[in-house]
């Protein structure tokens, strides 16, 4: 039986015939100053090239070769970081798909933004583990690998199903409830109207049909907007320092840490790449961002640490814009456009007469990364501001969104918003079904339901129908 | 095991098929066709082909399935077409993925063209008898079919057996409080099959069902009720039906009131149903009107039809009010309906109960999974409808055919066909209730048309074998005149009635409110370059002018929902991959720790062939997936 399954089986399945170009940082989060983006998939090659080509030079991907490339944003064209690029053609690859590493050095951040511009050029986000199933289906793995793999995704199922359970007891299940079932509804009556249209009368007034979706739009608007405190919770406040060269913002980074981690010197813009390191205070984790002193007239390698600064601070939840007391440049502007709140700090204060500190005292927080003057209280003052951003309201409504859930949210409002243009312009109704459904199924990615016969108890419990 | 014993006469045929309903007429055609012996055994010739509820066929979903068993030479379509009288498209005002045929048949006229085909088939005798049981070598490990014991000392050897018993097993009726062991109304059940399918290894439940009382004709008062009239250019549902001209026969409505519910409502003790007599699970969407009363408890109203049973005949079907409840109730409450005041029941309605076997216990080629060479079709199976019944026939006696042959089962992809929604949903899903089609199940509804039917079934049909040369040729005009008006409207200008001007033909069929005849019809220009192309493609194919008129339709509709359905196959592409991959019908689902424990269970009971299965079943992660292909791929190795 066993011989007869396996002679009938198909040819190994090969990148064309597989699904869609996922993405994903690939190393854990939170650890080392490596990252690697991986890029997955049949449109792999072709993503990274449009990523890595700069106006008119067209970047030139060779299997396993790997080269230092500079990946843009696919909008503005901006830097997103200096990375070590290896494309690998299929079946040469982790997952036996056409892939593209991208080795950022630049830590997280360039990483994540790098990942949302593959995701932005179509990519899905991969799945836990998804990365690896695609490297089973195309016979990657070796068989000690594979059990590996295949008990540790045992385990991570297992902890991954504990961590659902949690998300899905509290508010987040209740919201996907109350966004899910006026739609399932919704769709059950308009297709008891297709089923048995002919044998009841099942018709939905088209403006029932708007009111429906606008209150959906509403719902999932007010769950994104969420999303960032909720990510906040999880993945820390991520605080950025930003400043001219040589303001002291590295000292003051180290100082908060308590240790040396960034590089410190007399020079300007030593700092050039974005440092990036965790604290917890009061209960609260904070991601703190070094980056390279603002100035335009560096080097090469210099600007780059610069546009990566203006990136950082511009996804950053708080900014901390660090003047340096003793050169009397604090008045400056703050020299960024973003939503974050910005505190501006005064560095060097041991440097400092008291009568000039008194003078300031109103307009900057002073501290000294050398005697350790307002170090804690600026932990406190951070504290506060994140407090003050929306993350206790997000804690109360219990709404923790991932990246997973925030990309299918959004997925599910574009398929809504689209539907709400269709919909009462003539548009038949089996199409309306058709988007009504495909809206839902991005819900049950994020719920885990199945919907068709869910949707068929539906039709039936709620009307009569059937000769 | 039924030991062979010396005095047994048996009689060997290639193919067996138990039961002459519409699976085991399409089983045991499609078998016959494709050159295997075949037997018919059935407990009355006369009874082939017999519509023992609804007297109509097509409908949602159904119509599909019917166009789609057409297409690929099955008989249902083209006999509904001879005998119908009273055929509609349901929902015109709708989209074109649901609308779909239906038409009223004459009963006594099917079963007696029915009983005609088989009866002249080459290579298919029927055999009038009852199956006392199934003949089998091999045990828990392995059983292989040899054939079916009849009632006396007879046997018939075969190396495939085609199970359609439908109602039949373990069939017993309830009208009241009284009980009648039978298949249905005047036919005697099948006792000692079940016996064997137990033994064989097969689990079993209970299934009810029901049927209406129906009316003498001359007895009703038709002032007082609505008339439904059939469509004025009535469509055919097989392609090959020439010169289709039906006379046809009006139907009527009327609607149950508060009295009526009142009868019900005081009576319910004493329905099988309500008093807890009858166990088995009945479809929610067929309720019986004690259900509906129940159930619906706000709904001051429901709807009767009635459909009269034939030309010939003083029967009228009275679809709506299926019910077990007794007969002097069953009157009170007729006679409580406009129209129905001095009716004439001329049979009482009943429910019946009966044995299915859960579908997840065969294979997607309808073969069990415990007996090879056994074969399982329509009821059986849990599913309810003629068609349904029909589709699982042809599938059933195609696929013993290509086992007979030494050639693989037909696989019928989801996103391609009804039948394979049918052949899917029945080994991936656990059915709790009869089972019957609906557009909702199908993923690529907007795909799945009556009007491309041509298109989706062609390759299977090439691959199947049962049209013959020039069928296959007239499918594959009707499939090429399709294409070259799509092509040529894709690049075409046509009247912009909106502007006076022109605009791409594409973009006016995009717009709602327009349809390809009226745009057609608008342009003389555009109606004379298509007449010259369909023209040059359909010469010499005995297409229609249905034909191209339906080929035309397709084209448009493939216009307007191209950017739909091509989002669709991109939702749809990952499950192809998965489809691929087969699993071992022997792994030890019970033995991988990795697996989730909903997914380890469900796995382990439903068992199923391909990794694309797996995933369809409720419960199963993407982890699970992944745990299983990793546990495959060991296995393979460890195999050499």
């Amino acid at each position: 039986m066993l011989r007869e399954a396996h002679d009938s089986e198909t040819t190994e399945t090969g990148p064309d015939t597989t699904p869609d170009t996922i993405a994903a940082v690939a190393t854990p989060e939170g650890e080392g100053g490596l990252a690697v983006v991986r890029l997955s998939g049949p449109r792999a090659l072709e993503f990274a090239t449009t990523l890595l080509s700069d106006e008119g030079k067209r970047a030139e991907l060779r299997s396993h070769q790997a080269f230092l490339g500079v990946p843009r944003c696919p909008r503005s064209r901006d830097e997103l970081d200096e990375a070590l690029v290896l494309p690998m053609v299929a079946p040469g690859s982790y997952t036996g798909e056409d892939t593209v590493e991208f080795y950022c050095h630049g830590g997280l951040l360039p990483a994540r933004l790098v990942t949302e511009a593959c995701l932005e050029l179509g990519a899905r986000p991969a799945g836990p583990g998804e990365f690896t199933r695609r490297a089973f289906l195309n016979g990657r793995l070796s068989l000690e690998q594979a059990e590996a793999v295949a008990d540790l995704i045992g385990a991570e199922n297992r902890l991954a199903a504990k961590g659902a359970l949690r998300q899905l007891r509290g508010g987040f299940k209740r919201r996907m409830t109350s966004l899910e079932k006026p739609l399932l509804e919704l769709l059950a009556k308009l297709e008891g109207g297709l089923e048995f249209g002919e044998e009841a009368e099942l018709a939905v007034p088209g403006e029932r049909i708007a009111a429906a979706l606008d209150d959906a739009l509403d719902r999932v608007d007010r769950l994104l907007a969420h999303a960032k405190a909720g990510r906040q919770l999880r993945e820390g406040v991520q605080v950025t320092f930003v400043g001219e060269p040589n303001a002291g913002k590295s000292s003051l980074f180290n100082a908060l840490l308590g240790e040396p981690r960034a590089l410190v010197d007399n020079e300007p813009g030593t700092t050039r790449d974005i440092v990036e390191a965790q604290i917890r205070h009061r209960g609260c984790t904070f991601s703190l961002h070094d980056t390279a002193g603002l100035r335009d007239d560096g080097g090469r390698v210099e600007a780059m640490g610069v546009a990566r600064a203006r990136d950082a601070a511009a996804a950053a939840d708080l900014v901390v814009q660090v003047v340096d007391l003793a050169s009397g440049a604090r008045d400056a502007d703050p020299p960024l456009e973003r939503e974050a709140s910005v505190l501006v700090v005064g560095a060097k204060a041991d440097l400092v007469t008291e009568a000039e500190l008194q003078r300031v005292a109103d307009s900057v927080f002073v501290t000294s990364a050398r005697d350790g003057r307002g170090v804690e209280a600026l932990k406190d003052a951070l504290h506060a501001a994140a407090a003050a951003e929306r993350l206790d309201a997000a804690a109360s409504l219990g709404v923790v969104l991932n990246r997973r859930h925030v990309h299918r949210l959004t997925a599910f409002r574009g398929n809504l918003q689209e539907l709400r243009a269709n919909a009462g312009t003539g548009t038949a109704q089996e199409v309306v079904c058709s988007m009504l459904h495909a809206a839902l199924c991005d819900l049950g990615e994020i719920t885990g339901r199945v919907f068709t016969e869910k949707l068929l108890g539906e039709i039936f419990g709620r009307f009569c129908v059937g000769k | 095991m039924i030991e062979t014993q010396q005095d047994t006469m048996t009689t060997a045929f290639d193919i067996i098929v138990v039961g002459g309903g519409h699976a085991g007429v399409e089983a045991s055609l499609a078998a016959a066709r494709l050159g295997a012996r075949t037997a018919l055994v059935t407990h009355d010739r006369l009874e082939i082909g017999r519509m023992p509820c609804n007297p109509a066929i097509g409908g949602l979903g159904k119509g599909h399935l019917v166009k789609e068993i057409d297409a690929l030479g099955g008989e249902m379509g083209r006999a509904i077409d001879r005998v119908g009288i009273h055929f509609r498209i349901l929902n015109r005002s709708k989209g074109p993925a649901v609308q779909a045929p239906r038409a009223q048949a004459d009963k006594r006229a099917y079963q007696s063209l029915m009983c005609d085909v088989v009866s002249a088939q080459k290579d298919l005798e029927v055999i009038e008898a009852d199956v006392a049981g199934l003949l089998w070598e091999g045990g828990a490990g392995g059983r292989r079919v040899l054939g079916v014991a009849l009632d006396g000392a007879r046997e018939l050897g075969a190396a495939r057996v085609v199970l359609c018993t439908g109602t039949f097993l373990g069939g017993l009726m309830h009208v009241g409080d009284e009980r009648v062991s039978g298949g249905r109304e005047g036919a005697a059940a099948s006792l000692g099959l079940g016996a064997s399918l137990a033994a064989a290894g097969l689990t079993m439940v209970r299934l009810k069902t029901g049927t209406p009382p129906r009316l003498h004709r001359d007895s009703i008062d038709y002032d007082r009720v609505a008339r439904q009239q059939g469509d004025a250019e009535p469509a055919p549902f097989s392609f090959r039906t020439k010169d289709f001209d039906p006379d046809q026969i009006d139907c009527h409505v009327t609607h149950t009131n508060p009295r009526t519910h009142e009868i019900i409502g005081n009576n319910l003790a004493r329905s099988p149903l309500y008093g807890g007599v009858i166990e088995g699970t009945g479809p929610r969407y067929c309720p019986s009107i004690e259900d509906k009363v129940v159930r619906f408890a706000d709904k001051t109203r429901h709807f009767v039809f009635l459909e009269l049973e034939g030309r010939d005949t003083d029967e009228v079907y009275v679809n709506g009010l299926s019910t077990s409840l007794p007969r002097d109730v069953q009157e009170e409450m007729v006679h409580s309906i406009v129209g129905l005041e001095a009716a004439e029941l001329t049979r009482y309605g009943y429910a019946v109960e009966y044995d299915s076997v859960p579908s997840w216990q065969v294979e997607a080629s309808l073969e069990t999974k415990p007996m090879a060479g056994l074969y399982l079709a329509g009821q059986i199976l849990g599913t309810s409808g003629y068609e349904e019944a029909a589709a699982q026939g042809l599938a059933a006696g195609v696929n013993a055919a290509r086992g007979l042959m030494g050639a693989a089962p037909i696989v019928f992809p989801r996103e391609q066909s009804y039948m394979g929604v049918l052949l899917d949903d029945l080994v991936t899903k656990e059915i709790t209730e009869p089972y019957r089609m609906f557009t909702s199940r199908a993923e690529s509804r907007l795909y799945l048309r009556c009007d491309n039917v041509a298109e989706r079934m062609l390759p299977l049909a090439c691959e199947i074998g049962l049209l013959d040369t020039a069928e296959l040729a007239h499918l594959n005009a009707r499939n090429e005149v399709a294409r070259h008006t799509l092509t040529y409207l894709k690049s075409a200008r046509a009247i912009d009635e909106l502007t006076g001007g022109k605009a791409p033909a594409a973009d006016l069929l995009k717009r709602p409110e327009n349809d390809i005849q009226s745009l057609l019809h608008s342009d003389s220009f555009l109606r004379a370059e298509l007449d010259a192309i369909h023209a040059s493609i359909s010469s010499g194919t005995g297409l229609s002018a249905f034909d191209l008129r339906e080929a035309e339709s397709q084209a448009a509709h493939d216009i307007r929902y191209e950017g739909y359905i091509s989002r669709q196959n991109k939702m749809l592409r990952n499950r192809r991959h998965l489809d691929r991959l087969r699993l071992p019908s022997d792994l030890d689902y019970t033995s991988i720790s990795a697996l989730s424990n909903e997914a380890r269970e469900k796995l382990a009971d439903m068992r199923p062939s391909t990794l694309g299965q797996a995933s369809r079943i409720d419960g199963v992660r993407q982890s699970d997936l992944a745990v299983l292909s990793v546990t495959v791929k060991r296995l393979k190795k460890n195999d050499g």
